[in-house]
């Protein structure tokens, strides 16, 4: 494997360098094309396609000059790829920027064509951008010369067509979204808090015992005056696991679970906060809440390593 | 022979909430009150209660009912099926608990928002989640969803509390898969396993591995009780049932009770064999052999320091040396367990207990006389002895 920099920097090397062999069109202009592409893009100019018109217009018929490409794609290209636009491709390819898509295509017609001209093409190199960051990926902007040529070497159209060469991105595997949590009557305080940015914890409003998961019936003084306070959201791992297998929806593997025992006593189940998982993860590790959407984009409170 | 419940059963107290056409309150608050409300009217406390039990589409599980209304630890709880045809059966089944002496206190309760809530006339679900939905979501939200990531929750907690490792988890699976290779009925026959491929065999969830972790099977399994006088009639040797319990201890949850003071042991299997020692004037000393649930392999250590056979802590030390495998002091799942033989909840380990106690074990265990079997772990369970007629 070469090096990336070094295939770019030999790439920059060809810019403007030779075009390689011309790539002749299989079929000369011809009226079946046109007609074909004047009803595709229902085109009615009668310079195209009416000869009596014509005859009183150029005094012939004239191939619509946005089909310039169409008469050398299918142009036999040769053994060899030695022209200076395919040695920056191939450099491209080898440095890993191997998908590609055309940016823009400008053409500039010199002169209308005749049916029965055969048109060929040379390309050319002209320009190699800096590295880009796209939506696409990671890639650079290449510019290439399309000259049009007929057989007696006449250019009758230049072209530059600028085309993305880019980094497909890796394939990030579908975890596709976590389950929604079941909220009832008794638990809905919890989610609000959430979304307000709290760890709320269920409390008789009695006798104040805490309750995690909360109910509705304190269990120490038979109350069914419950509220909630707010965690300081310190706490400890009191255990971990870590999930390897099976897949699970809305989970990105292998996955750590925490049972976190609060500093006010009660535990709860949750994970470390997106992007704030430590190398390692052990019983007595303290730990502090925060509030941060796991696959799917739904907050959760999660747990940092605390400050 | 005549037997009845000769006048020894009583409903000794009711209670309901308010009937409405819209409670606005959830469904568990209803049980709950209901429930505390009848225990009041009985003049008892909320811990003399030691049995549940309710309609199978009652969506208030016994566990949470009795979580919410601070009941004591249970020693019966039941679901009966058939919509409103359990109202009745729910007397019934309370009563054969208390009239057996299995539980002192049962309360028999159904509570919902059928009018605010689901309507069975709608033809649609809708409404609230069940109060056993949003237990579950409590771990599901977190991406904690399978057995194995909620039994090896409690299996950190003990390797860290007890210094055990997963190479001694792996001795269950080693006994298990030594005993599976001697069983032709087993689906890992002539297919033993050494520790190393225990611990060579990839995470499933960190700290267990695949080889701590159950087969899964399609099968059936069945067993015919009747009484002990009639069996004696029949062709096989008798099993007799010394001692059946169930036991739910306080804080309890399905498969999560994380929440309670130590989550390093199974107080609701405690419970179980605090029964069972007690109905069967056994202990210990007196098993020759153990059938323990095994869907995956750490909860087995807690078992047997529940049931007293070692100390806390101490089922790494009790297992070493073969112990636990055929020819040691205590053969456990000499079928191959669920683990070698076939994972059907547990009913081929009430079988295997019966063919040890027949003589008809593919690895009998010599001069059996009482056989221990326990059902499922980290959830409300159960345990029976089953011994010789003597």
């Amino acid at each position: 494997m070469s090096d990336p920099a070094a295939l770019i920097a030999e790439a920059r090397t060809h810019l403007g360098g030779p075009p390689g062999p011309l790539r002749v069109g299989r079929d000369p202009v011809n009226l079946p094309m046109i007609h074909h592409w004047c009803q595709a893009l229902d085109d009615q100019n009668p310079a195209y396609l009416d000869e009596a018109f014509a005859a009183g217009s150029r005094g012939h018929l004239i191939a619509p000059p946005g089909m310039m490409q169409t008469w050398t794609m299918d142009a036999p290209r040769g053994p060899e790829h030695t022209g200076s636009n395919d040695q920056v491709n191939r450099l491209l390819d080898e440095a890993g920027y191997t998908s590609v898509v055309a940016v823009n295509y400008e053409h500039e017609y010199l002169r209308e064509l005749r049916l029965g001209e055969r048109i060929s093409v040379r390309s050319t190199a002209e320009d190699l951008s800096e590295e880009k960051k796209t939506a696409l990926g990671l890639g650079y902007f290449t510019t290439v010369k399309h000259e049009y040529v007929t057989d007696d070497g006449e250019v009758v159209c230049i072209a530059r067509m600028r085309l993305l060469k880019f980094k497909p991105p890796a394939k990030a595997p579908e975890v596709g979204a976590r389950p929604t949590p079941a909220v009832g009557r008794d638990s809905k305080f919890f989610w609000d808090g959430v979304e307000a940015g709290e760890l709320r914890i269920g409390t008789c409003n009695a006798c104040k015992t805490l309750h995690h998961p909360p109910q509705p019936i304190c269990r120490a003084c038979e109350s069914t005056d419950m509220g909630w306070t707010v965690s300081s959201g310190k706490g400890v791992v009191y255990s971990h696991v870590t999930h390897h297998y099976p897949k699970l929806p809305g989970v990105e593997l292998p996955h750590t679970v925490l049972l976190v025992e609060l500093e006010e006593g009660v535990r709860l189940v949750s994970e470390w906060a997106t992007g704030a998982k430590p190398d390692q993860t052990f019983v007595g590790q303290q730990v502090q809440v925060a509030f941060t959407p796991v696959p799917g984009g739904e907050l959760r409170p999660t747990f940092k390593v605390a400050p | 022979m005549t037997r009845s419940f000769d006048r020894q059963v009583a409903i000794a107290g009711i209670g309901a909430t308010e009937f409405s056409k819209d409670s606005g309150r959830s469904e568990l608050q209803l049980a709950g009150e209901a429930v505390l409300e009848a225990v009041r009217d009985a003049g008892l406390k909320p811990r003399d209660v030691d049995g549940l039990t309710t309609f199978t589409m009652e969506t208030n599980s016994e566990i949470e009912v009795a979580k919410t209304a601070g009941l004591g630890d249970l020693k019966f709880f039941s679901k009966i099926g058939y919509g409103g045809g359990a109202a009745c059966a729910t007397v019934q089944q309370a009563a054969l608990a208390v009239a057996t002496g299995v539980a002192d206190t049962v309360v028999c309760y159904r509570a919902f928002n059928e009018r605010s809530g689901h309507r069975f006339g709608s033809g649609a679900h809708r409404g609230e989640p069940t109060s056993e939905g949003i237990a579950m979501s409590w771990v599901s939200s977190f991406g904690l969803m399978t057995p194995a990531s909620w039994v090896a929750m409690f299996a950190q907690r003990y390797m860290h509390e007890y210094g055990a490792t997963s190479a001694d988890f792996g001795l269950v699976a080693v006994a298990d898969r030594k005993h599976a290779a001697t069983n032709p009925k087993a689906w890992f026959y002539e297919k033993p396993i050494t520790l190393e491929d225990h611990q060579n065999s990839r995470f499933i969830v960190d700290p267990l591995h695949l080889l701590d972790c159950c087969q899964e099977t399609d099968g059936g399994q069945a067993l015919v009780v009747t009484t002990v006088e009639r069996a004696r009639d029949l062709p096989n040797p008798v099993a007799v049932v010394s001692g059946a319990a169930q036991g739910s201890s306080q804080g309890q949850q399905s498969m999560v009770s994380y929440y309670r003071d130590d989550i390093a042991g199974l107080p609701e299997m405690g419970l179980v064999a605090q029964q069972l020692w007690a109905q069967s004037g056994l202990g210990p000393q007196d098993i020759q052999t153990a059938v323990i649930y095994d869907h995956f392999t750490p909860f087995v250590l807690q078992q047997l320091e529940e049931f007293g056979f070692c100390k806390r802590g101490e089922a790494k030390d009790f297992m070493a040396g073969g112990n636990i495998e055929l020819g040691g002091g205590l053969p456990v799942n000499t079928h191959g367990g669920q683990l070698g033989e076939a994972y059907l909840h547990g009913m081929n380990g009430i079988a295997e207990g019966v063919r040890q106690i027949r003589g008809t074990s593919y690895n009998q265990v010599p001069n059996v006389e009482n056989v221990l079997v326990t059902a499922g772990t980290g959830v409300p369970t159960s345990g029976c002895i089953l011994s010789v007629d003597q």
